[in-house]
């Protein structure tokens, strides 16, 4: 069952990834766009991450604010894209989507700031 | 003002116990004028004690240990004539170092005649009791007379013999020194040629504690001694030896001189075995007890070329009454390093500097010196709450005070300096000065941290980053 597992998903023209790769470039550029940033802020979270195993915790409070803004931002911007999405069943309009956004991130960054120390 | 009588006869009683009113208030009235008296009287007594109680005061620079009266009770006149060169040299330190001695002959055990305290002052500040056989002293009990003198921070020499009283062995078991039951120390192998038994004793103190007591001349020649032996429990803090019995000393009692079922005896054999014994009380009160009066007689001080008696009875007698290793200690202070200023509460990892001034008693000079700590070790002083967070050792400066630069740890809370001294064969120091320590600030932590650049670096991108891609969003199809 494993091998085949593996056969639909990696192999041939029907299989998981190449469709998928296929088909990104047909969703919109809205979507695409947040999709760079979703990356960008993962990114950014793990090397911090990787360098807080490395150096240790000592100013904690700073450690803890930089890898919140890295999630926090993922997770706001993933939630905007989710709303924005057509083909999602619930719909807010785009506007109220936006300002949802724009004044989370305002909260969100203020703490974030503050916290940093 | 009681209210004028009626005019008519119509009521005796009421006349009558208008009368007694008035005699009441008269008598009221005369024994508040008493009382005023009484009041008035009071004060003028409590006055005149405390104006007559400036006498002492400007004895502000005698301290505990210092001999200024002593009282030295001999057994008998014939003491006095067979311990002569002791007595002798007992006056002789005092005429030299200033001070009194009173010499009294203890007559039938009695001593009633001798008072050492006379309305709640001492008349003496330091005993020498040359009477072995005496019980009462000064209408108590020897043991009682002596361990209150001890307590109030006097300094006593006693010294015992073979035919010494139950109060002369109750006094020094009160010390800390508990005297043997048998009568006398043999020891085989260091008897003194002339007198089977005399024994001759070498195991003097030695160590760190030793130059504060002893000098080198009394260690010179073995001391000649004959008498009870004692011993101090090693795990005695404030006791110590010496002179101790050599390796081959023991006690001959009627029961033998060992006895393996009998630990009793084993204390009062070989080195544990004390002659000499020496005792510093926690408030600095000096005791010497011995069980030999042979040793301090003049037949054995004549021996000089082959033994050092009477210069150790002299370093021993100097050490109890005070002339030498006394200190004093005062001004324990504290303040920051910098600025130099004294603060009630300090700050966690603040440069703290503490200083404090200890004086020896010099008697060749009659006044209080710098106290020098290479003879009896340094100093520590220790920051403690709880337990001791720092210790580190003063150092001198070049006024003689002792300083130390401590840096307050990075815990907060109420701390205190502590100098706790015990130094074997000086006074003990202990002062206390409480400090509390805070914590930072909320503006006073570190501010822009280098280990954390790249999380600053992080939050800033990011927010810019939700600056760009907003506008991107917005303003894409």
């Amino acid at each position: 069952f494993f091998l085949f597992f593996c056969q639909a998903v990696f192999m041939g023209e029907q299989g998981t990834i190449s469709v998928f790769f296929s088909e990104y470039n047909n969703i919109p550029k809205k979507l695409r766009i947040i999709d760079l940033f979703l990356l960008w802020s993962f990114f950014t979270g793990v090397i911090q991450f990787v360098y807080v195993c490395l150096v240790g915790t000592f100013p904690f409070n700073s450690f803890l604010s930089g890898f919140i803004s890295c999630v926090g931002t993922f997770v706001l911007f993933a939630s905007l894209r989710l709303q924005l999405n057509p083909g999602n069943s619930f719909r807010v309009s785009e506007e109220r989507a936006f300002a949802d956004f724009i004044f989370c991130n305002f909260v969100f960054h203020l703490a974030v700031f503050n916290f940093m120390g | 003002p009681p209210a004028p009588l009626p005019s008519f006869p119509l009521f005796p009683l009421i006349k009558r116990r208008r009368q007694r009113q008035a005699s009441m208030a008269r008598e009221r009235r005369r024994l508040l004028a008493l009382l005023a008296v009484a009041v008035v009287a009071a004060a003028a007594l409590c006055g005149s004690v405390v104006a007559g109680g400036d006498v002492v005061g400007d004895l502000s620079a005698i301290s505990v240990g210092q001999a200024r009266n002593t009282l030295v009770l001999v057994e008998s006149e014939g003491v006095l004539e067979s311990h002569s060169k002791f007595l002798e040299m007992v006056r002789g330190n005092a005429a030299k170092y200033g001070g009194e001695v009173d010499v009294r002959v203890a007559w039938d055990g009695g001593a009633k005649e001798i008072v050492l305290s006379k309305w709640g002052r001492w008349v003496y500040d330091s005993l020498v009791l040359l009477a072995p056989e005496a019980e009462r002293l000064g209408g108590q009990s020897l043991s009682a007379a002596v361990a209150d003198f001890v307590e109030a921070g006097h300094s006593a020499v006693l010294v015992g013999s073979e035919s010494m009283s139950d109060e002369t062995r109750k006094a020094a078991a009160n010390c800390g020194v508990q005297f043997s039951d048998a009568s006398r120390v043999a020891d085989p192998f260091h008897t003194a040629a002339f007198d089977s038994e005399v024994i001759e004793a070498s195991n003097f103190l030695s160590g760190a504690g030793a130059k504060g007591v002893l000098s080198a001349r009394a260690t010179a020649r073995p001391v000649l001694w004959r008498g009870v032996g004692a011993h101090v429990a090693p795990s005695n803090p404030l006791a110590f030896s010496a002179l101790r019995g050599s390796a081959t000393a023991f006690c001959p009692t009627a029961k033998g001189a060992l006895s393996k079922k009998k630990s009793n005896l084993v204390k009062f054999t070989g080195t544990d075995l004390s002659l000499v014994s020496l005792v510093q009380a926690r408030n600095n009160a000096r005791v010497a007890v011995t069980g030999s009066m042979a040793m301090l007689s003049d037949e054995l001080f004549a021996k000089e070329d082959i033994s050092s008696n009477k210069f150790f009875a002299e370093d021993v007698t100097s050490w109890v009454l005070g002339y030498k290793s006394l200190l004093r200690s005062h001004g324990l202070a504290h303040r920051l390093t910098e600025s130099g200023e004294t603060q009630d509460v300090y700050r966690i990892k603040d440069g703290l500097s503490v200083s404090m001034r200890v004086e020896e008693w010099s008697a060749a000079q009659q006044r209080w010196l710098p106290h020098k700590p290479a003879a009896s070790g340094p100093i520590q002083v220790e920051l403690t709450m709880l337990d001791p967070h720092l210790r580190t050792n003063f150092k001198t400066d070049k006024e003689g005070t002792f300083v130390a630069d401590v840096t307050a740890p990075d815990v907060y809370g109420v701390f205190k300096f502590v100098v706790d001294y015990k130094s074997r064969g000086y006074s003990f120091i202990h002062l206390e000065e409480q400090v509390p320590i805070r914590p930072f600030r909320h503006d006073e932590y570190e501010r822009f941290i280098t280990a954390a650049y790249p999380y600053y670096a992080s939050i800033l991108s990011t927010m810019a980053a939700f600056f760009i891609f907003g506008f991107a969003i917005l303003y894409t199809k």
